[in-house]
């Protein structure tokens, strides 16, 4: 069976002034229809910029992204209108992604009117009330403005935006991080609920490890543009096979348990990696070998992969004390 | 209650912007008392009035706010200060973390005169003890190769560090009071949770009084004593903070505990949520105003205010007519 979506040892590298940054280095990933995957890890990690490759808004420097077994990079035009229409998108601004001069109506008929040109008004009109139905709004909302709606409620209507072409799959970039809690929640249980409606695939990129555990089948963990570990997302978090995956874990502040010094330091800058394991200046387990040999990702049973020298030693299953 | 004097009271407090369209009144009622060396924590969702609160105490409401009540400070009503006595304050005994640390630092502005000119202005210090005071509180703070960083510009560090760098700043003048508001949202996992560390390293260190501003009740279970929750600019329910999170009696707390997505949680069932929202900015409700959202409303909760009451020995107050049982 094809993948929905292949990323094939993909590899970003943007100048800047005479340093080249490699955001992203040989990332390899198969997504199946229907499936959610969290993409996880802090800024400069390169999840926004895989999104942005996936989504063709950047190009590869090296490697390559096929849609149903086809390199996007040699899309024919009529190719590009049918990814825009089957692949779609969620910002983190729900406020700023839509056009504020535009009724939520109007919002949502734009990708029809493009995608399914062939569609009356009438057929458009009642696609869109049953989607604001489909995403919790009511048919009643169609007349409004973005500027007359709640975070949540814009977040809302940017899904049933994305969702109105019938995508196979949608890529959200950190679309919880500007909700209040308890709507974060909502829009999780919609996302979890349109994907069993409709099948439609996910891709999630969010720095919330406990809504992407909540969401997503899978997650993988980058850190500085590469993949450290890639997992059910419950295998993840449950019991990490990578150093890096644990102190991620580590740094979510849980209730009952004062916060805990990491020691871990920040990021190490993309312009310099590491040699080796690019985690290794922030990892309490590294040794001499993890400075010269650069981990391949490798198998761990059947369902997962990890990027680490020492994985085989369990060195990540030890929560921190607290 | 206590016999000691607090360091801060607050009293009656509302917060309104009468030339708003609608006039809203995003803060009222609110009281709170935080003896020195304490910790408080303010929780609620956006619109609830915590960064208001947060605002407010040190005289920093937006153009336009009228505040009302009382805010005491060390005994002294902040409340029509002058603003050359509250700046006087807030340099000297107040220090103010913003959310953004970007904004409150000046991007022109070398990070060891920015250190320095608190306390040249407010300590007389002359130059030489200047840096070495700015030297030693960024050690203090943990930032690395301190003395280096005096001479680098905002810019020229990362997020992470410049938080380091504005708690430093706020803390220079060693204030007794320090007001956080979500002083690490913008940040990264990691880098937050090394932030939280910090705050509690500052704490134990300094003698410092913490109130901070945060929308997660974990954060604020980690880091504080107290804690005041908000809904709809009115404190529903304040009291000890392990208590009040274990148990919560009103029951927008225990919603909002409830719907904290947690890595434990059992997986394969949707979230817990509070249907509805929040009433809109303007929006007067003559009951309670959680109410419409609310599992156990009653006639009464619609139709008339509770007050903040005592529920429990130990300080803790709730405003609800039919408070949770205590578990």
């Amino acid at each position: 069976m094809t993948a929905l979506l292949n990323v094939r040892n993909l590899g970003v590298v943007y100048p800047d002034g005479g340093r080249r940054l490699r955001a992203l280095d040989g990332i390899e990933l198969a997504l199946e229809a229907g499936e959610a995957l969290g993409i996880v890890g802090e800024s400069g990690s390169g999840k926004s910029t895989l999104a942005r490759a996936i989504l063709k808004l950047i190009a590869p420097t090296t490697g390559a992204i096929e849609w149903l077994g086809r390199d996007i990079a040699a899309f024919t035009a009529a190719d590009l209108t049918r990814l825009r229409r089957d692949l779609t998108v969620v910002f983190q601004d729900p406020v700023a992604s839509l056009d504020p001069r535009l009724s939520v109506a109007d919002s949502i008929a734009e990708p029809l009117i493009v995608h399914a040109p062939a569609l009356t008004a009438p057929q458009r009109s009642r696609r869109i009330d049953a989607m604001l139905e489909q995403v919790g709004l009511g048919s009643g909302y169609g007349a409004r403005y973005p500027h007359e709606l709640s975070g949540g409620q814009c977040q809302r209507v940017a899904i049933a935006r994305a969702m109105i072409t019938g995508p196979k799959l949608v890529v959200c970039d950190e679309p919880f991080s500007a909700l209040d809690v308890s709507v974060q929640a909502q829009i999780v249980n919609l996302f979890a609920e349109l994907r069993r409606e409709t099948g439609t695939a996910l891709l999630v990129i969010s720095h919330n490890l406990a809504l992407v555990r909540h969401l997503c089948s899978r997650v993988m963990v980058l850190y500085l543009g590469r993949v450290m570990e890639i997992a059910p997302a419950e295998d993840a978090f449950g019991a990490p096979l990578h150093p890096y995956t644990r102190l991620l874990l580590d740094a979510v502040p849980r209730l009952g348990h004062p916060p805990l010094a990491l020691e871990a330091g920040e990021s190490a800058s993309p312009f310099e990696p590491p040699s080796g394991c690019v985690f290794r200046t922030r990892c309490r387990h590294a040794i001499g070998r993890c400075a010269v040999e650069r981990p391949p990702l490798a198998a761990a049973g059947s369902t997962r992969a990890v990027a680490c020298l020492r994985a085989g030693e369990g060195v990540a299953r030890a929560a921190r004390a607290g | 209650m206590s016999a000691e004097a607090p360091l801060l009271a607050v009293l009656g407090v509302g917060v309104s912007f009468p030339g708003a369209r609608p006039p809203v009144r995003a803060l009222a009622d609110v009281e709170l008392r935080l003896l020195a060396g304490r910790s408080l924590g303010l929780v609620g969702e956006s619109g609830a009035g915590k960064s208001q609160l947060a605002l407010a105490i040190p005289g920093l409401s937006a153009p336009g706010a009228v505040v009302e009540g009382s805010i005491r400070f060390c005994g002294e009503e902040l409340i029509n200060a002058s603003p050359a006595r509250l700046r006087a304050l807030r340099g000297r005994h107040i220090g103010f973390i913003a959310q953004d640390p970007q904004a409150a630092l000046a991007p022109h502005l070398k990070v060891g005169t920015q250190l320095t000119e608190t306390l040249r202005s407010h300590h007389a210090l002359d130059a030489r003890a200047a840096r070495a005071a700015a030297l030693q509180m960024l050690e203090r703070v943990q930032v690395p190769a301190p003395a280096a960083r005096l001479g680098q510009y905002p810019h020229e560090l990362s997020g992470g560090l410049r938080q380091r760098v504005s708690i430093a700043i706020a803390l220079i003048a060693s204030p007794s009071l320090l007001i956080a508001d979500e002083p690490t949202t913008a940040l990264d996992v990691t880098v937050e949770a090394g932030i939280r560390a910090l705050f509690l390293k500052l704490r134990q260190e300094l003698k410092l009084a913490l109130v901070l501003v945060s929308h997660d009740l974990a954060v604020v279970g980690g880091l504080c004593d107290e804690i005041l929750v908000l809904y709809a600019g009115r404190v529903v329910e304040s009291g000890p903070a392990a208590a009040v999170l274990k148990d919560p009696r009103h029951h927008y707390t225990a919603a909002l505990a409830a719907a904290s997505a947690t890595l434990e949680a059992p997986l394969g069932l949707p979230l817990a949520t509070i249907a509805g929202s929040q009433p809109a900015p303007g929006v007067e409700l003559a009951g309670c105003a959680f109410a419409p959202r609310c599992p156990a409303a009653a006639a009464r909760c619609h139709a008339e205010r509770p007050p903040l009451a005592s529920v429990a020995a130990g300080g803790a107050r709730v405003a609800c007519h039919f408070p949770r049982a205590s578990a």
